[in-house]
């Protein structure tokens, strides 16, 4: 066995778990194709994943919300949504 | 029998009661110093001490004690008033709070001249009159005033006159209230707020500024009564102040939590539940939470007066982790409890009111403030809780009288918190919205439930407030808000329809229904833990294995493809999800924590990364810096090479020191020091080396003598290189004249 195919068997192997994830779950594949269509996601750091769901680190969470409000989608939201403009280095004097 | 009637329990002192107190309750020695006083013998007594019931005695009496002063009228005033008999320390409290001062010595006084008949307790026997006026508990003694005595004092003018007692009579100027429902509605407007955003916290407690300012737009002064001046200023020290004292409040109310010192939200549940009550269950509520607040303090208000140390305490009032008002609480209760016993009627002056709680337990107060370590003074605290705290909560109204003494007095609302009143019945509150065509809800304050006014927060945003009426826009964002919230388009419409001064129009409900259709369709989770295996049914077994270990804590459960689940637990059940996943070792992300590395470097500007062990931030950066090499990549290994131009396009500034930045914490074993000069190469301009062949280097001593070698003229004429603090590269041609110069220079040589 290789070392690249003793790697491949690893990766196989490896249970991977991703923390401070932001999760955008769609009814149906249809209605994420049409959100997608309408949505620029380029400058978002984000993985689809399976037919409905779009995955982002939570730092990401306030501008993809702000993205769907820009196209009059309003989702469900679950859980609480911190704004990174908040903690802006600028500020650092008040802290 | 005289002596047998029972005692009144009212009204003046008639003859008979009088001489039957006297016989029955008075000790001898008590017989024997009114005897003196009297100018009779203690025998006599009894009947001298009836006969004060007769006018002609009575002047006597009065000519004995000299000219009336002012306190003196006062209390046969207040006395009179009181309808003849009163207890003494009432009587105190009473001229206390109209601005006599204490007047215990004058009690005393009038009472050692008989003319205050002190009455025995119920059940006392043997009263030692000399000695009780000496004691302390006198004030805890009935006094009273026999008939002939009101009218001699009526005669006279005066009885019956509040002017005497001190009540104030007369116009007053520059009142200003706040009402009960104003403050409530800044709470609303605040939990509504911290119900959609996040107020940042700083790592003092307080809130981050520029957060904050968002918070407090719309929230009105108290007492604002001018449209143009309506709004808190968070420059404005005592507006400063009361976001502090709103903050404290919506915090101890229940409607808002701080999470992990970083932000502070809103508690939906508690919301609901304390803007749906009924007004008297807020208003008992309300008043708890005032007398128990801990995260403001107005024993810091007298500091913003005078502009000393302002800035610590704002930062003090603000904070949200800290409780400087708790050393209060006992302070807080005293003076409610001296204000519920307290006959607050009508207007009375200020300085009044503050000497009676600073008279009332002299001690009770300077204790509570050396125990807490404040240096406060009394009156300067009972004025901040009166003109700040009761004055914000609507339970007192201020003005001045024309010679501009302040004066105060309870407001309806005031008069229910301090349960001088019940809450009045409030007739059905219907027709107290206009909704528009266009999705505007006019809202009249003054006849709208509080609860009619939460469900308007819950599915609307304010957009204008002016003249008593609030304006509430309904819009997608916000109704499908108010949707994730528990309302549904049911209730919306019921709630609109019922309150609403005309029906409903058909477009409104369309609309409404319509939104809620919508809403179903996306959702979106802020934050969870998302768990990836290549095999399907591996990841099956795992999660069988996390559920049941997790079976009574809250956790939901999201398969987003065949090799991804989403988990929404909270921050403690996230831990136990991880204990229970140590068993299957594998790789953590955390992206607001450490990410591991997942680039390998292949060569040159080529790396590869595993899709299913790569963090997303990696790829997604990856994606906009680099091109994939497509003949290289399989399904479990992509391999990319970076591209200048997309580098530059990405990181137009600093753009090495960006990718630095990007590649040393990701590639595996670190970024190779052969690739760091290529990137260079190829982004900077060339590093570039200087090339030396057939050299003879020439070694010093010592470091100083080096120094003079290199400052030679021959060394600078061949071009010395210095390659060490010692040591010196000269060209293989000038090894003859280097020999030659060192030797002219006596340098001992040793050639290797």
């Amino acid at each position: 066995m290789t070392c690249r195919e003793e790697d491949t068997v690893a990766a196989r192997e490896t249970l991977v778990v991703h923390r401070n994830i932001s999760l955008m779950l769609c009814e149906n594949p249809a209605v994420l194709e049409e959100i997608l269509v309408e949505l620029d996601l380029d400058e978002l750091i984000h993985q689809r994943l399976g037919a409905r769901a779009i995955v982002a680190p939570t730092q990401e969470l306030v501008r993809l919300r702000d993205a769907l409000h820009e196209r009059g989608v309003y989702p469900r939201i679950i859980g609480e949504v911190f704004d990174p403009s908040d903690s802006d280095p600028a500020l650092a004097e008040e802290e | 029998m005289a002596a047998r009637q029972e005692r009144q329990r009212s009204g003046p002192l008639t003859a008979p009661e009088l001489e039957a107190i006297f016989e029955r309750g008075y000790a001898q020695s008590s017989r024997r110093f009114l005897a003196n006083l009297w100018g009779g013998e203690a025998d006599e007594a009894a009947n001298l001490f009836g006969a004060m019931s007769e006018s002609a005695r009575v002047t006597d009496a009065l000519e004995r004690i000299g000219e009336l002063s002012r306190s003196d009228r006062a209390i046969f005033a207040a006395l009179s008033n009181a309808g003849g008999r009163a207890r003494a320390e009432n009587l105190r409290k009473e001229l206390l709070l109209r601005g006599q001062g204490d007047v215990s010595d004058e009690l005393r006084r009038l009472a050692r001249h008989g003319v205050l008949v002190v009455l025995p307790s119920s059940g006392q026997s043997e009263l030692e009159l000399e000695q009780i006026l000496d004691q302390q508990n006198f004030l805890q003694q009935e006094l009273a005033l026999t008939q002939a005595l009101i009218d001699e004092l009526d005669s006279r003018g005066i009885t019956h006159s509040a002017a005497e007692v001190g009540a104030w009579d007369g116009e007053i100027t520059n009142s200003r209230v706040e009402s009960l429902q104003s403050l409530e509605l800044n709470l609303l407007h605040l939990a509504a707020g911290l119900g959609q955003d996040v107020l940042r916290l700083n790592k003092s407690g307080a809130p981050n500024r520029r957060s904050l300012s968002r918070f407090i737009t719309g929230l009105t002064r108290p007492a604002a009564t001018d449209t143009h001046d309506l709004w808190l200023d968070i420059d404005t020290p005592t507006h400063a102040n009361y976001i502090g004292f709103l903050l404290a409040l919506v915090s101890e109310l229940g409607l808002s939590t701080v999470i992990e010192d970083r932000g502070l939200v809103g508690q939906f549940g508690s919301a609901q539940e304390y803007f749906t009550a009924p007004d008297d269950r807020r208003g008992t509520r309300l008043v708890q939470v005032v007398q128990n607040l801990k995260g403001w303090s107005e024993g810091l208000s007298p500091s913003l007066q005078d502009g000393r140390e302002q800035d610590d305490v704002l930062e003090a009032q603000l904070s949200q982790t800290r409780a400087n008002g708790s050393v209060l609480i006992g302070a807080r209760g005293y003076i409610f409890s001296v204000l519920r016993r307290a006959n607050l009627n009508g207007w009375t002056p200020l300085e009044a009111v503050i000497e009676l709680c600073g008279q009332l337990d002299r001690d009770y107060l300077p204790r509570v403030f050396a125990n807490a370590g404040l240096s406060l003074q009394v009156n300067h605290y009972v004025r901040a809780f009166i003109v700040d705290l009761l004055f914000w909560i609507g339970a007192v109204e201020l003005g001045e009288d024309s010679d501009g003494v302040e004066l105060m007095r309870l407001t309806p609302d005031g008069q229910r918190l301090l349960d001088f009143s019940e809450a009045p019945e409030k007739p059905e509150q219907n027709g107290c919205l206009f909704i528009q065509p266009n999705f505007e809800a006019m809202v009249f304050l003054d006849a709208a439930p509080m609860e009619v006014l939460y469900r308007l927060y819950q599915i609307g945003e304010r957009v204008n407030l002016a003249d008593r009426v609030a304006t509430f826009k309904l819009t997608a964002e916000s109704v499908q808000r108010g949707y994730s919230t528990g309302m549904n388009a049911e209730r919306a419409i019921a709630l609109l329809d019922e309150h609403s001064h005309a029906p409903l129009a058909d477009l409104i409900e369309f609309q409404l229904r319509d939104w809620e259709r919508i809403w179903g369709r996306v959702t979106l989770w802020s934050s969870g833990m998302l768990i990836r295996h290549e095999d399907p049914d591996r990841l099956d077994t795992i999660l069988g294995q996390v559920r049941h270990a997790l079976r009574d804590k809250k956790l939901v459960v999201e398969r987003i493809a065949a090799g991804a689940v989403f988990l929404d637990a909270t921050p403690e059940a996230e831990d136990e999800i991880l204990r229970q996943l140590e068993r299957y070792g594998g790789l953590r992300i955390d992206y607001l924590g450490e990410i591991p590395p997942s680039l390998e470097s292949v060569e040159g500007l080529v790396f590869a990364y595993e899709p299913m062990t790569v963090d997303f931030e990696t790829v997604g950066i990856l994606k906009k810096i680099s091109e994939e090499v497509r003949e290289e990549c399989t399904p479990r290994r992509r391999v990319v090479a970076l591209d200048p131009r997309m580098l530059t396009e990405y990181w137009p500034e600093r753009t090495f020191a960006h990718i630095i930045d990007f590649l040393r914490p990701r590639v595996r074993g670190g970024l190779p020091s052969e690739q760091l000069l290529q990137l260079k190469a190829r982004l900077l301009s060339p590093p570039r080396a200087k090339l030396l062949h057939a050299v003879v280097v020439v070694t010093l001593e010592t470091r100083e003598d080096a120094q003079l070698f290199g400052s030679t003229e021959h060394a600078r004429a061949c071009d010395a290189l210095p390659i060490s603090d010692v040591s010196f590269a000269i060209a293989q041609e000038h090894l003859d004249d280097t020999i030659e110069t060192l030797e002219r220079l006596g340098v001992q040589m040793t050639h290797l």
